[in-house]
Formats: C-alpha cells, sequence, structure tokens
C-alpha cells in the first residue's frame, strides 16, 4: 500500500513511507498492521489517555493527582505534536521555533505562581 | 536525444528543489505563526492557572456544578478531528483523492459539531449564571477565566472550520494532486487547535 503512489514533489521526504505504511512496530505489541498504520495508533492511545485522564479526573483532590492528569496532558499533546504535525521527521529548526516560546512562557507562568498577590517586582518598583 | 534529456532532467531537477525550498519555508513561515499563537494562548491559560491556585473553592464548586460527559465527548470529537485531517493528508499525498474528500469532510463536520457542543456548553453554564460578571458573582470570576481561552479557541476552531472548507474546495479541483503543501499548513493549524484544547480540558475541567 505504501508503495502504490508515487508523490511527484516530495520524493525527499523520508518519513513519507513510514507514514503511508499500515504496518507499525511498537514497544509492547511488536508488529502490527492497521489501516492508516502509526497515525490510527496515535489515535486509539490518545482516546485512551483521554479516558484515563477523565478517570482520574474524578479521583479526591491532592497533588498526585494534578501532577498525572498534567502529565497525561502533557503527552498527548506531544503525540499530537511528534506524530500529526510531523515534528519527528521534519526539520530541527521547527522544533526550535515551538521550544523558544514555550520555555519563555513556562518561566513566566511559574514566576507569577510563586509570587504571592500583592508582590512581584512590579510592587518593588513602585 | 541524450543531450536533450539531460538538461530536462536538470531543470526538472532545479524545478523539484525549488518547490521543496518553497515547501520548507511555507512550513516554517507556519511554525512561526503558531508560535506567536503558543504566547498568546499561555497568557490565557497562565491566567487560568493562578486563577486556580489562588481560588481552588471557586473552582471546585464550578467543577460540582457541571458535568464531564459532553465536554468528554466534545474533546473525542476534536481527536478524531485530528486523526480525520492527518488521514487525509496522507491520502492526497498517496494521490487517492476520493479518500482526502472524505476525510477532510470528516474533518469540517467534526469541527462544527464541536463549535455547536461548546454553544450548548456555554448555555448551560450561563443557566448555572456562570458568566462574564466579575469578581462578585458566586463562582468568584471563574467566568472570565473561563470564557477567554474557550472563546478564544472556538474562534480558532471556527476559523479552521472554514479553512477547511477552502482545503476541501481547492482539493476537488486538483489543486493539491501534485504538491499536497497546502493541506500539510492547514493540517498544522488543525493539530495545533487540537493541542491547545488538549491542555485547557485537563486544567480548566479536570484539575
Amino acid at each position: 500500500m505504501s508503495h502504490e503512489t508515487q508523490i511527484t514533489v516530495a520524493p525527499d521526504t523520508p518519513h513519507d513511507d513510514h507514514a503511508h505504511s499500515d504496518t507499525v512496530t511498537l514497544p509492547v505489541l511488536g508488529t502490527i498492521t492497521v489501516p492508516g498504520g502509526i497515525y490510527t495508533v496515535v489515535f486509539v492511545v490518545l482516546g485512551v489517555l483521554t479516558l484515563i485522564e477523565v478517570l482520574i479526573g474524578g479521583l479526591p483532590e491532592g497533588f498526585v493527582k494534578i501532577v498525572a492528569l498534567l502529565a497525561i496532558a502533557v503527552l498527548k499533546a506531544l503525540l499530537v505534536i511528534i506524530f500529526y504535525m510531523h515534528l519527528r521527521t521534519d526539520n530541527r529548526l521547527f522544533a526550535v521555533v515551538l521550544a523558544l516560546p514555550l520555555v519563555i512562557v513556562l518561566l513566566s507562568i511559574l514566576y507569577l505562581l510563586a509570587v504571592p498577590i500583592g508582590e512581584g517586582l512590579g510592587y518593588l518598583a513602585s | 536525444m541524450a543531450q536533450a534529456a539531460v538538461p530536462q532532467h536538470a531543470a526538472h531537477g532545479h524545478d523539484d528543489h525549488h518547490t521543496r525550498l518553497s515547501n520548507e519555508n511555507q512550513k516554517l513561515a507556519m511554525w512561526l505563526y503558531l508560535a506567536s499563537e503558543v504566547v498568546i494562548f499561555s497568557i490565557f491559560i497562565g491566567g487560568y492557572a493562578i486563577f486556580r491556585v489562588n481560588n481552588p473553592a471557586s473552582v471546585k464548586a464550578v467543577h460540582q456544578t457541571l458535568g464531564l460527559v459532553l465536554v468528554t465527548v466534545n474533546t473525542f470529537l476534536l481527536l478524531a478531528s485530528s486523526y480525520a485531517m492527518v488521514m487525509g493528508l496522507r491520502a492526497i499525498q498517496m494521490k487517492n483523492r476520493q479518500q482526502f474528500m472524505m476525510w477532510i469532510g470528516a474533518t469540517v463536520v467534526l469541527g462544527i459539531i464541536f463549535v455547536g457542543g461548546q454553544w450548548v456548553e456555554y448555555r448551560e453554564l450561563a443557566h448555572h449564571e456562570i458568566t462574564l460578571a466579575g469578581i462578585s458573582d458566586q463562582f468568584g470570576g471563574f467566568g472570565m477565566r473561563f470564557y477567554a481561552p474557550t472563546a478564544f479557541h472556538g474562534a480558532h476552531v471556527i476559523v479552521g472550520v472554514i479553512w477547511a472548507m477552502v482545503v476541501l474546495w481547492r482539493g476537488s479541483r486538483g489543486h493539491y494532486d501534485n504538491n499536497p503543501i497546502g493541506v500539510e499548513i492547514f493540517g498544522l493549524y488543525w493539530h495545533f487547535v487540537d493541542v491547545v484544547w488538549i491542555i485547557l480540558f485537563t486544567l480548566i475541567y479536570l484539575v
């Protein structure tokens, strides 16, 4: 299936053959064949992770719950970015373009979370 | 004949190189645009996170008032639309225009249903008096922290649906048969919208 057609313009992209294959090699399950290949596998994993998230969301409040939920959300986001947005195989510059603002805003949010209400650099200046 | 074939081949190679370069530049431009979107959405997300840390009781009250069923279904719809999008790209790269139309059409339908679901949710929220009323409402100003990111995201979904329709229309005319970069660029946008929702869903509805 992966070699049925030729892509006229982009024969240079090595990930195309991989993305067009219905056969996927997975860590635990080994080599499996599903329609849609890696895209279908990622979709199923995203669905399962969402269900797990909803189940965890029903648990009592706690630090572990929040960390677990955020970790799953980051994992889901990474799966979409890496496989659906092809960041794994595309130009590394794209990853840098995405990572740079993420790092800056993450540091900013962590700073804001760490500063109690009514304090901070703005209050120091005044 | 052989002499003529060499320059033809060279010209073809030059065209390929030019197209490849153009595609890479378009993707870089899209990633730069998405980087700016990261900053905007992060401001909303950061604002909500700070509110969540400082007002846990208000957030808990909202969570107890609202159910998770509608938003969970909506989340699955958006995940499914992302899957449909990437399958549409796969189809057009494999020169299967019929499947491409089917998958991108599914993306459009799922996007529209998502927006409809969000509209229903907003009505339910309004019914519970969770509005943009400010910090004096019974939920301690949750509304303004909630509506800003979700409505901004919803606006992105609406733009994405319109863009998907344009992609569908152009695809039906064979525009992407030789170079599907236009589909890939739209896919980057649509998947980014999905990624934002993945974070918003967890942060606002579950944490």
